[in-house]
């Protein structure tokens, strides 16, 4: 029995020093090994398009549930914040305002997506107080804790809660990707702006990804 | 102890000089060798219990002065926090300690940077009007500084817009 018993451990031992092999080879293909020829050559905004597939399934200000499938047809301009933030995500919330009046007609088929990543504290209702003093056309959307990091994942956009005297005595902070992504009509992705872009350099880009 | 008059008075001297030759909007608040400039805050954006307030501190002393405090009567507590862009994520913290404002030097609060964090406001923040905002310094004592409120994303002070 203690020959047998040995041998299984044995058995473990292999398998588990195998798998772990595979993971280190995995792991280097995916940071450390050069890419291939034809990675190489597909342009960036291929390669976002790949990771950007920008699915979600969250509820809007005004309490209906909405998917991505839903603003199909339109060009969905999305960002993520949170409204207990009182410094980047206010101005970025008044430039993409800026931005819908720059464009004037052009503005009919932009909709700015504003999607909380503090969804504990924003609720549809806190939500459409906050976009409608920004914007009448701006759409906040909320969700479950899941449905939120499924949302960002799509994005791969970057959220993490801060706790403690780090962050402040008001509970918590949000860390947060800042970046203002823009979809194309059939839901492709199209472009990324910066929060430090001005609202007529992203309103000129956004006609001409329209006009593309 | 005699000395310190003199010394103050010089101080003072120096410090109406030095503001002298700096260009100002409006009166600034002064609290010792300390002058505070421009300060604004942002409306409220619906029922959000937060708000943050910008301006601009100088120091015409000789020696550094520390903002320890910041108190508020339109909110139940308010902080310095620094905002930072790092790899596109935005990240916000409280600062520690306090904030140095250098002797001959000044700091600037303002977006994407330092800010005065107001939590718990008990009072919606309203485009035009004015709240009041109370600053202790380690040196300077304490000062009541009027804070205007521009538009709820306003990136500048009313009176520089």
């Amino acid at each position: 029995m203690r020959k047998v018993r040995l041998a299984l451990w044995f058995l473990v031992a292999t398998a588990a020093a195998v798998l772990a092999a595979q993971l280190v080879v995995r792991y280097m293909d995916q940071s450390g090994a050069p890419p291939a020829e034809a990675e190489r050559e597909r342009t960036a905004r291929e390669v976002a398009q790949e990771a950007v597939t920008g699915e979600f399934s969250l509820t809007d200000h005004r309490g209906n549930a909405v998917t991505d499938g839903d603003f199909s047809g339109s060009w969905p301009l999305i960002f993520f914040g949170y409204t207990h933030c009182p410094d980047v995500c206010p101005p970025t919330l008044a430039v993409v305002g800026l931005v819908l009046d720059l464009l004037g007609e052009d503005a009919a088929t932009l909709q700015p997506l504003f999607i909380t990543v503090d969804p504990a504290r924003d609720t549809p209702e806190i939500m459409a107080d906050y976009v409608a003093a920004f914007h009448e056309r701006i759409i906040g959307l909320t969700g479950s804790a899941t449905q939120i990091a499924a949302a960002a994942q799509s994005h791969r956009a970057y959220y993490a809660k801060v706790l403690g005297d780090e962050a402040s005595m008001d509970n918590y902070a949000m860390d947060h990707s800042a970046y203002l992504y823009l979809m194309d009509p059939d839901g492709v992705y199209a472009g990324v702006f910066a929060p430090t872009d001005t609202a007529d350099d992203i309103a000129a880009r956004i006609r001409g990804f329209m006009n593309e | 102890m005699r000395v310190v008059i003199p010394l103050a008075l010089a101080v003072t001297t120096m410090a109406a000089v030095s503001i002298g030759t700096i260009a100002l909007a409006e009166d600034p608040v002064a609290a010792g060798a300390l002058r505070v400039i421009d300060p604004w805050a942002r409306a409220s954006a619906g029922q959000v219990k937060v708000g943050g307030a910008f301006m601009t501190i100088v120091n015409t002393g000789a020696v550094d002065d520390r903002l320890v405090t910041v108190a508020t009567e339109v909110a139940t507590s308010a902080e310095v926090h620094r905002t930072k862009l790092e790899n596109g994520v935005m990240k916000m913290r409280m600062l520690m300690g306090g904030l140095t404002i250098p002797a001959g030097g000044k700091v600037e609060l303002k977006p994407m940077g330092l800010h005065v964090m107001m939590m718990g406001l008990t009072k919606k923040l309203i485009e035009g009007e004015t709240l009041s905002l109370t600053l202790t310094f380690e040196k300077a004592g304490s000062v009541e500084v009027p804070i205007p409120v521009a538009g709820p994303g306003a990136m500048m002070a009313p009176s520089m817009n």
